[in-house]
């Protein structure tokens, strides 16, 4: 029976995709609504290639994602992916249906899944995944993804066993899941000139995750990410198989090694989490098979997404257009820890709120805001910061309590106004904050504030 | 004034950070202790004037639940006696008499008061609030994996009434817990920051002799009668 109605699932997506496809859309998401209805179990039907890799966590997983892809396209490979869509059950779905044959064989090399960590239930106990690779794990959306507790325990149940584990040793969180499973762990440990940043707002972990004592910290690099022992219980952080062995964050610039050899790499940018992110990719290819050198000698052909960060110049000033996802406290905080650490006078555009339309009456839960460590806001070298969107006054409000001077905070609740608010005269740098949608409104802000850089020159 | 933030290590979620540190903007000259998960609670022994317990991981809750059992009945003599106590979000499950878990399980709370939570951990309630406290207008959002269901024997006094969104329960004309000075809510925002009116009215009555601040009041105003008038739109959802 479960082969007939998969066989209809199948036949009846494709012409989904194909109808869908012919008016113009993408087709990502709504096929595997579609087939999932029909078979329940369609992604235990498919038939997959010899390597299934998933890729979860709370903050990373899109670019480690694309990534990896790039690596894998870039040499040669043929690649089944989700990145143009949804990273949830359907997402994957759909991504899996498009690239497989009316019989379900899915044809390409690999198959690479960016998986919601929410989803987890609904993908990992019906894919076969041979590696799973887990960023870290964060305090998120506390709608949907309450606490980093409910997804560890979320992740933990349903991880397979034969599944082998690449995580972050310095997350104590994340690196505990599925213990019995096999598992390889990738570090970078403290670099030569690093400030520690020891008193985040943030911290998901402090006591012992075996005894609940306090831990004792060999270092924090940020929020709760960084090693640990137990002065009770013994626990500390695991010793790592793929690591940074030094690297230049300013120069861009890197070593990377995994215990037998060495090779250097050129970063994309200057911040912590993207070589976070590099390494992890870096390691799953490691663990694919294929040499640190050969890794290593495409690094330049790699890229962080656009709409993930990206470089305006405009004469000697710059605009940049950065992902701080709304609802997630940890990636704005690190995308304000990041900004603050550039000299040049600048004004941030906080436009990273939840946008569903001018006329929204859908009405924000402001709780994350509070989680921010706005306080990076506070330096001298920021001199505006702009509220934007319907919540502006309590992001006003918030930045108040956290110290931010009051004569730097503008408030602008529409969005189509905020490049007439900024003081181009005094700042050398725009730092717009943006959700991951819509890619309409944030290139309009984009293009405006660009507008008004060039005139102001 | 001594302020204590118990378990805060792991009674820090949803956003509540948000009330501790405006406690510490309101009380700039109190002593604030912060109590770990393995101490035992200072206002058992002390003189503590508020206790704040913010909202914790089903793990976290649980651990708290066996760090206060053993003091249940010193715990009880404080709060008739008319410990301020202020519990945001599944702290106030705590004080009720079980927590039944998805598996059917009930795990034994403290049983001051005749209810019990039921929690349905991929079932979870989130969504926007607006209740109502003897005429005043009380904000905010909910994000819950449990609902709390009063039991036949008895009655315990909400918070508030119910305008829009989820009280205790779905359907549920009420929301919270209200018994001398122990004040219970699964209501975030944060709760005290996005209430200005409530907070003041409510701290500024306990502790007034304290010197109380209320920091960028008129800005927290602002924020507070834009989040009422979008809540009053009855297209309002969250």
């Amino acid at each position: 029976m479960a082969g007939f109605r998969f066989r209809i699932a199948q036949a009846l997506g494709k012409v989904c995709i194909w109808g869908m496809r012919l008016l113009g859309r993408k087709a990502t998401h709504a096929p595997g609504v579609v087939v999932t209805k029909i078979d329940p179990n369609y992604l235990r039907h498919l038939t997959l290639p010899d390597k299934v890799i998933v890729v979860t966590g709370t903050n990373g997983k899109t670019t480690v994602s694309n990534m990896v892809k790039d690596y894998l396209e870039k040499m040669g490979f043929s690649v089944a992916n989700n990145s143009y869509g949804s990273n949830t059950r359907f997402g994957i779905a759909s991504a899996l249906l498009d690239n497989s044959d009316l019989k379900g064989r899915v044809k390409t090399d690999y198959v690479l899944l960016e998986m919601d960590e929410r989803s987890c239930l609904w993908v990992l106990p019906y894919i076969r995944t041979d590696y799973l690779l887990v960023t870290n794990l964060f305090s998120d959306s506390y709608s949907r993804n309450a606490h980093p507790d409910f997804i560890f325990s979320l992740l933990d149940r349903y991880i397979q066993p034969n599944t082998k584990l690449l995580l972050n040793a310095e997350d104590p969180i994340s690196n505990r899941l599925a213990l019995d499973n096999d598992r390889v762990y990738y570090s970078i440990p403290l670099l030569e000139g690093e400030e520690e940043e020891r008193h985040s707002r943030v911290q998901d972990l402090v006591n012992c995750p075996v005894c609940q004592t306090r831990l004792e910290v060999d270092f924090i690099r940020y929020n709760h990410i960084g090693h640990y022992h137990c002065p009770n219980c013994g626990y500390r952080s695991p010793e790592p198989t793929y690591r940074v062995v030094r690297a230049d964050l300013e120069g861009q610039n890197a070593v990377l090694g995994n215990g037998k050899e060495e090779a250097s790499y050129k970063l994309p940018t200057s911040n912590i989490v993207d070589l976070y992110n590099i390494l992890s990719a870096t390691s799953i290819l490691q663990e694919l098979g294929f040499p640190l050198d050969k890794i290593a000698g495409l690094s330049e052909a790699i890229s962080v997404v656009r709409s993930r960060f990206n470089l305006t110049q405009v004469g000697d000033k710059a605009l940049y257009t950065t992902l701080a996802k709304a609802l997630n406290p940890i990636a704005t905080s690190r995308t304000m820890a990041f900004l603050k650490k550039e000299a040049s006078r600048k004004a941030v555009v906080l436009a990273n709120t939840e946008y569903k339309g001018p006329k929204m009456t859908y009405v924000e839960n402001t709780a994350w805001l509070y989680d921010n460590d706005f306080r990076y806001l506070a330096d001298p070298s920021i001199v505006q910061v702009i509220c934007c969107g319907k919540r502006s006054i309590d992001y006003a409000l918030c930045l108040a309590l956290a110290g931010v001077p009051e004569e730097k905070v503008v408030i602008c609740e529409n969005h189509d106004e905020i490049a007439d608010k900024i003081a181009y005269d005094r700042v050398d740098q725009v730092w717009l904050l943006r959700d991951t949608d819509p890619d309409e409104l944030f290139d309009r802000m984009h293009d405006q504030i660009q507008e008004r850089m060039e005139a102001a020159l | 004034m001594r302020i204590e933030f118990l378990f805060s290590e792991v009674a820090n979620y949803l956003g509540e950070r948000g009330d501790m540190d405006l406690l510490r903007q309101i009380f700039p000259q109190a002593d604030f202790i912060d109590t770990p998960i393995l101490a035992k609670p200072a206002f058992l022994d002390e003189k503590v004037d508020l206790v704040f317990l913010g909202p914790m991981s089903e793990k976290g809750q649980e651990l708290a639940l066996e760090k206060l059992l053993p003091y249940r009945d010193k715990l009880w003599e404080k709060i008739e006696a008319g410990q301020v106590f202020l519990t945001v979000g599944n702290g106030m499950e705590l004080f009720g008499r079980y927590i039944e878990t998805d598996e059917g399980e009930r795990i034994p709370c403290l049983n001051y008061f005749p209810y019990y939570a039921k929690r349905q951990m991929l079932k979870r309630q989130a969504g926007l609030f607006l209740g109502d406290k003897a005429g005043l207008k009380i904000v905010g959002s909910k994000a819950q994996f449990t609902q709390i269901f009063p039991l036949d024997d008895g009655d315990f006094s909400r918070f508030c009434r119910v305008e829009k969104g989820m009280g205790l329960h779905k359907g549920s004309e009420g929301e919270g817990l209200h018994y001398k000075n122990l004040l219970g809510t699964h209501i975030l925002g944060p709760f005290l920051v996005v209430n200005p009116v409530f907070t003041k009215q409510w701290l500024g009555g306990l502790f007034g002799d304290q010197n109380p601040v209320w920091p960028y009041y008129d800005l927290a105003m602002d924020a507070y009668h834009r989040r009422l008038l979008d809540l009053q739109n009855p297209k309002a959802h969250g």
